[in-house]
């Protein structure tokens, strides 16, 4: 049996030799793999991209048995790409990736949907993703990475906003010109007293209720874009939320993240920051599983490809999803 | 294990009294899910922003222990908030 230093000799002294072979992408050393099962045998390991029968390569192609009379084995390891962040740029990019409107911070690029009349690709994430909670016109740019993480329309559009639905406010910031001239003047003579605090106007809506929190981006390219949910895979068709049932998500900020439903049926206050709170109903609750940058993933079955919601908020205790069937009913898609 | 009738009876009182529960001054969600500590037994879910002693609550502010026979849990979930990222957000 080889020791150590003969096996390290033989590696550093053959590497470059195994290197220039065709296939060889990589060499190290390890223990032999025999029959699929690991060996008590160091050796030095070639990595290829793919095994091929000896039949099939040249002789000079070949690696050797043995190399200084120490063993080697051969190791399929598959394209090697440098791990990417999901802050980064990618193309083609899959879901799971960092996203957004051009005006907004990042979310989360879902998944690949498809138009259910037309059948072509669409971008899923949330309204206030990639429409900027109401803001955006269709058309804007949408770019990956979203804004924050450097992403800049010059070279990083992706897609364009194609359809969303609006967002409800129980709560938010008056545009009554009457009222806000009104409050300006308040608070200008506020200033003029010496007082720091400010008056907003603030509009109330009680009965204006969401079921989700949905829009839709449209890809400039169609092969910018990769079916699958990085982590996960690539998903295929829905299933109905139960209590208990274990779930998964992938997205930008916390990446690959499992939990549990805890409570369906939820009538939920959301706040959208600058005094807005929408309220949705028939929502998905589970265990904390997401932070800010989250928004927009897409929520599946522990234990299938089947998705089931789509997520947008939560705080410290929970995590909030839209479920995944009102959100493909409101914007017309399959997945 | 929760049967269908047992969840359809949840789900019309929890439509019959969410309106009245939201509208108490920390409740932020009301939802249908298992007890914590019997957790094959279906509850109204109360998620509050924080969890206050009785004591500190005026008397329409206090959720009850159970409504039309089903009990109530009250849980904490602080703010629940839109998850964009924060780096430019105000809160």
């Amino acid at each position: 049996m080889a020791e150590i230093k003969e096996v390290r000799r033989a590696k550093e002294l053959s590497k470059y030799r195994l290197l220039s072979k065709p296939n060889v992408l990589g060499v190290g050393y390890g223990y032999k793999e025999k029959a699929g099962r690991r060996t008590a045998d160091l050796c030095v390991v070639a990595l290829v991209r793919v095994k091929l029968p000896k039949s099939s390569l040249a002789p000079r192609e070949l690696v050797p048995p043995t190399l200084d009379g120490v063993s080697t084995d051969v190791v399929q390891v598959g394209d090697i790409r440098a791990l990417q962040a999901r802050t980064d740029r990618w193309r083609p990019a899959p879901g799971g990736v960092s996203i957004g409107h051009y005006q907004i911070t990042a979310g989360t690029l879902g998944s690949v949907v498809r138009d259910a009349t037309t059948g072509e690709r669409l971008i899923l994430s949330n309204n206030h993703v990639l429409a900027n909670s109401n803001a955006a016109g269709l058309g804007d740019a949408i770019l990956q990475p979203g804004p924050t993480d450097g992403g800049n329309a010059d070279s990083d559009t992706i897609a364009t906003l194609e359809r969303f639905i609006p967002l409800l406010f129980i709560k938010e910031p008056s545009d009554c010109g009457v009222a806000q001239w009104v409050a300006d003047a308040a608070n200008f003579v506020a200033r003029l007293l010496g007082s720091r605090s400010k008056l907003v106007v603030v509009r109330e809506d009680p009965t204006a209720v969401n079921q989700v929190d949905a829009a839709l981006a449209r890809p400039v390219a169609d092969s910018d874009l990769l079916d699958e949910i990085l982590d996960i895979g690539e998903v295929s068709g829905t299933v109905e939320p139960t209590l208990g049932m274990g779930v998964r998500k992938s997205g930008r900020t916390t990446a690959f993240t499992t939990g549990q439903i805890t409570v369906l049926e939820a009538t939920i206050d959301v706040n959208y920051g600058e005094g807005r709170t929408a309220r949705f109903e028939g929502q998905i609750v589970s265990g904390p599983m997401s932070q800010g940058g989250d928004s927009g993933s897409l929520l599946v079955a522990g234990d299938s490809l089947q998705a089931v919601g789509l997520l947008y908020a939560g705080s410290n205790q929970a995590t909030i999803f839209n479920p995944i069937r009102e959100v493909m009913a409101a914007l017309n898609i399959e997945l | 294990m929760s049967t269908e009738p047992a969840l359809k009876r949840a789900r019309q009182i929890l439509r019959a009294h969410s309106d009245r529960l939201l509208a108490k001054p920390n409740v932020v969600g009301v939802g249908v899910g298992y007890r914590k500590s019997s957790p094959s037994e279906l509850a109204l879910v109360v998620m509050v922003k924080q969890k206050l002693p009785e004591s500190a609550l005026a008397e329409d502010e206090i959720v009850p222990s159970d409504i039309d026979g089903l009990p109530v849990e009250v849980r904490m979930v602080g703010e629940v908030n839109a998850q964009m990222d924060a780096s430019n957000q105000g809160d």
